[in-house]
């Protein structure tokens, strides 16, 4: 079973994503609400790959994957935006990020585009 | 103006140049004149000569007589003295005379009468000296007591006095036409007076004039330096006057306040000196050369530096440089301060990925919610509640492509959509393009074709954009096409542009809707559009990246029905640069592969060892063996569609002797036979690449020599 970690701090989302990656029988699907959350999760559950949302308030994507990286964490990274601009995921490429997911996602192929990155 | 100047100029010019040239001839004149003088003078002289010379002569010719007539009556030999001495002075004195006045037409006649009658007389007085010396004395007193030697004498003395008489009449005609010369130099020097005093006084007037035109112009001059002055100096953005280099001439007080110098001390030190970060100061002079050669109307060369503030401030500014010829300077530079307008520029990104992000998360929840339920994945719905479903999944979708297209097209017209130009080759654009929609056109029965052009043809752009755009032609298309129809993609060379056509065997654009198709939110008819998904801006937005690209999309009917959509961008010409690639001495080897990063990658691997020929597709392959020689060949298996295998045999027929290798990610056993060497490219690094290849050139040399 491959450990997923998705971190949003909409609810909703959160729940669609969800639903979404449990349709590959092969994942185990968690998520978290906060970028506190999600390091505290990371830590503990040592998920297969964690799915970052980028705008989000208090600690946003990039400062999780920063503090990650601090602590030693070398979980794959895979950044989920709206924005999605072509400089934007340039920068995300430096920063040590496997690869950009586009929102509005395809909930169908979410899972096929995960298995990708890993 | 300058005209009348020049002409009053040249006047003046000419009349003081008149004023030697008439003190010369004036000159002359006097000269002849004096020489007149001189010669009347001398005439005068004569004249007086002449009389003196007469009155002479009589004194000798009485001598004579007296001298004669003692002796006659004496015979005492003493009376021979005055006789003597006066008979020599006629003879000096008529040749005085014929010398002064020989040729007077006046004189001569009576001249020679005289002669004549000197001649006679002192005739008559040698034969009576000589009657007397003989001892006739008696004779000798007879003779003279005759009277004929008396007569003769009064005859003497009158022909002197008439002569004498004439030459005295003569004096006053002499005189008077030597009062006449100086009469004639006096009115000479008179007019001469009035007329330099008249070229003088015109000189003064004319150059009076002059001066005050000039005065004139000066004033003017002056006032529109003043006037132009003030404008500069009260200009909000910052002026630098620089020269030939770039370094400052002089500023505006708009210069001191953005940077905090003064005048004193800009002037000198080179512009980049107002740089936060100064380039080589080669670079910055080839830099504005540049500029200079490039226009000299003064077209706005715009460009932007960080700049930096006296007390080390750095702010962003936007400068516009303009070649100018004006006295000593070559170029203006103006300088505005873009602190604020960068400020607001930032605002709006920030607010349209702010209003992206923010429109894009419920939507994210919408559509996944409907796009789970429509896939079946969370169990089955009532017939009716798939219907719902899948309205209210398509038209979520369609929101999502909108807001994306207002997005895009919002960012290409202001601007700030970034553009990733780089060197592609159109084939792999098209191929990826007809690759991501030959499902779509499949679900609409339609077939998609792409035909390559005839030779590799490279433009600069983003690829991405570009893939955006030609997707929203071949999806119009395909939308557009009748089922069991075929949508072609043709690339070819149009003059200098390369021309890409999407051709549909549709409906045609409409009349009405021909002028409004790149319009926002133009569709031909809404609702059949809508159902098939437009969003009214894709051509719009189509058309903003090939101008974006400098290049165009238009469109043309077909005959026998439909239409097809051009877009023009402009060709890069890699012709030559390919040859000039070919560097002489070093081998040349083809690399094959679709994989346009590992094509550069691997040709850099090769730098300073083998000349690499890079193509993408099999046709251009075949193209480059046409074209030259190679001592290898690297070739990718995977060419989808085809096998690059399939080159081989070509490369073995048309140049035998051709090392050949498989750089590939497919580890086929079965190839190995038919190539020299395989490599695979998850275990092979690049330099083994290089490394094998290389050696096998050596090889081949070796064996060849």
């Amino acid at each position: 079973m491959t450990r997923v970690l998705y971190v949003d701090d909409e609810p909703d989302i959160r729940e669609i994503a969800e639903m979404s990656l449990s349709l590959d029988p092969e994942f185990d699907v968690r998520t978290a609400g906060s970028g506190a959350e999600a390091l505290d999760l990371a830590a503990q559950w040592r998920p297969d790959i964690i799915l970052l949302d980028v705008m989000m308030p208090v600690t946003d994507g990039p400062a999780v994957l920063a503090r990650l990286r601090e602590t030693g964490n070398a979980t794959p990274v895979v950044f989920v935006t709206a924005r999605a601009q072509r400089s934007e995921i340039q920068s995300f490429a430096t920063l040590d990020a496997k690869g950009v997911i586009a929102k509005p996602f395809d909930p169908v192929s979410l899972a096929a585009q995960v298995r990708a990155f890993l | 103006m300058a005209r009348r100047f020049e002409v009053r100029r040249a006047l003046a010019g000419a009349m003081l140049l008149a004023i030697p040239l008439g003190l010369l001839g004036f000159l002359l004149l006097m000269q002849s004149e004096f020489r007149d003088i001189r010669e009347l003078r001398a005439l005068v002289d004569q004249s007086v000569e002449v009389r003196a010379d007469l009155a002479d002569l009589l004194v000798e010719h009485l001598n004579v007589e007296t001298g004669q007539r003692g002796f006659v009556l004496t015979g005492r030999s003493e009376f021979l003295e005055p006789y003597q001495v006066g008979k020599n002075g006629i003879e000096e004195t008529f040749r005085a005379l014929d010398a002064d006045a020989g040729r007077e037409p006046a004189i001569a006649p009576g001249l020679a009468r005289l002669k004549k009658l000197s001649r006679d007389k002192l005739a008559f007085v040698d034969s009576n000296i000589a009657r007397v010396q003989k001892g006739d004395m008696a004779g000798a007193r007879d003779l003279v007591a005759q009277g004929d030697g008396k007569r003769l004498m009064d005859a003497i003395r009158i022909e002197v006095g008439r002569l004498d008489a004439i030459e005295q009449s003569r004096l006053p005609e002499i005189t008077g036409s030597r009062d006449r010369s100086r009469e004639r130099i006096e009115t000479t020097i008179y007019f001469l007076m009035a007329g330099f005093s008249l070229l003088l006084a015109m000189v003064a007037i004319v150059t009076g004039r002059a001066m005050r035109e000039r005065q004139r112009e000066f004033r003017r001059a002056n006032h529109l330096a003043e006037r132009n002055r003030v404008i500069l100096n009260s200009t909000v953005d910052g002026l630098l006057l620089l020269d030939e280099d770039g370094f400052i001439q002089s500023i505006n007080p708009s210069i001191e306040r953005l940077f905090g110098f003064d005048e004193a001390h800009l002037v000198g030190k080179h512009n980049t000196y107002l740089m936060a970060e100064a380039p080589p100061l080669t670079d910055s002079i080839a830099w504005l050369h540049l500029v200079g050669g490039a226009g000299r109307d003064g077209a706005g060369r715009q460009s932007e530096f960080t700049g930096r503030r006296s007390d080390g401030i750095v702010f962003e500014t936007d400068v516009a440089i303009s070649r100018i010829e004006s006295g000593s300077s070559s170029y203006v530079a103006i300088i505005r301060d873009v602190t604020e307008r960068k400020r607001i520029e930032g605002m709006k990104t920030e607010f349209v990925s702010t209003v992206s992000h923010e429109l894009r998360t419920p939507l994210t929840s919408i559509g996944g919610s409907l796009g789970l339920l429509s896939s079946g994945a969370v169990g089955p719905l009532g017939e009716k509640a798939a219907r719902l479903v899948q309205i209210a999944h398509s038209n979520c979708e369609r929101l999502i492509r909108l807001i994306n297209d207002i997005l895009d097209i919002e960012k290409i017209e202001s601007g700030k959509m970034h553009f990733d130009m780089r060197r592609l080759r159109t084939t792999p654009l098209v191929d990826r393009v007809v690759a991501a929609n030959t499902q779509f056109a499949a679900n609409h029965g339609v077939a998609l074709e792409a035909t390559a052009p005839a030779w590799p043809l490279a433009i600069d752009g983003d690829a991405d954009r570009l893939e955006q755009l030609l997707t929203n032609l071949v999806s119009n298309a395909i939308k557009h096409s009748p089922a069991g129809g075929t949508v072609e993609v043709l690339s070819y060379q149009n003059g200098q542009s390369v021309r890409i056509d999407v051709c549909d065997r549709g409906g045609g654009i409409p009349q009405e809707f021909r002028s409004r198709i790149f319009g926002k939110f133009a569709m031909a008819d809404s609702s059949d559009n809508r159902a098939r998904g437009g969003t009214g801006l894709g051509l719009s937005i189509a058309r903003e990246i090939a101008s974006r690209h400098s290049g165009t999309l238009s469109f043309t009917d077909r005959p026998g029905g439909g239409t097809v959509f051009s877009v023009d961008l402009p060709l890069v010409c890699e012709a030559d640069a390919d040859r000039s690639l070919e560097i002489p001495g070093l081998p040349a080897v083809l690399h094959m592969d679709d994989d346009q990063d590992c094509l550069d990658v691997v040709a850099s691997a090769f730098d300073g060892k083998a000349s690499v020929v890079s193509v993408a597709t099999l046709e251009e392959a075949r193209r480059a063996i046409a074209d030259r020689r190679f001592a290898a060949a690297i070739v990718d298996v995977g060419m989808a569609p085809d096998n690059g295998l399939s080159l081989v045999p070509d490369l073995r027929e048309s140049q035998p002797g051709l090392k050949v290798l498989l750089f590939t990610a497919i580890d086929d056993p079965h190839a190995e036979g038919r190539v020299d060497a395989a490599l695979v490219k998850s275990r092979s690094s690049i330099a083994d690449l290089v490394r094998t290849t290389m050696h096998m050139i050596d090889d081949r040399r070796r064996s060849a020599a």
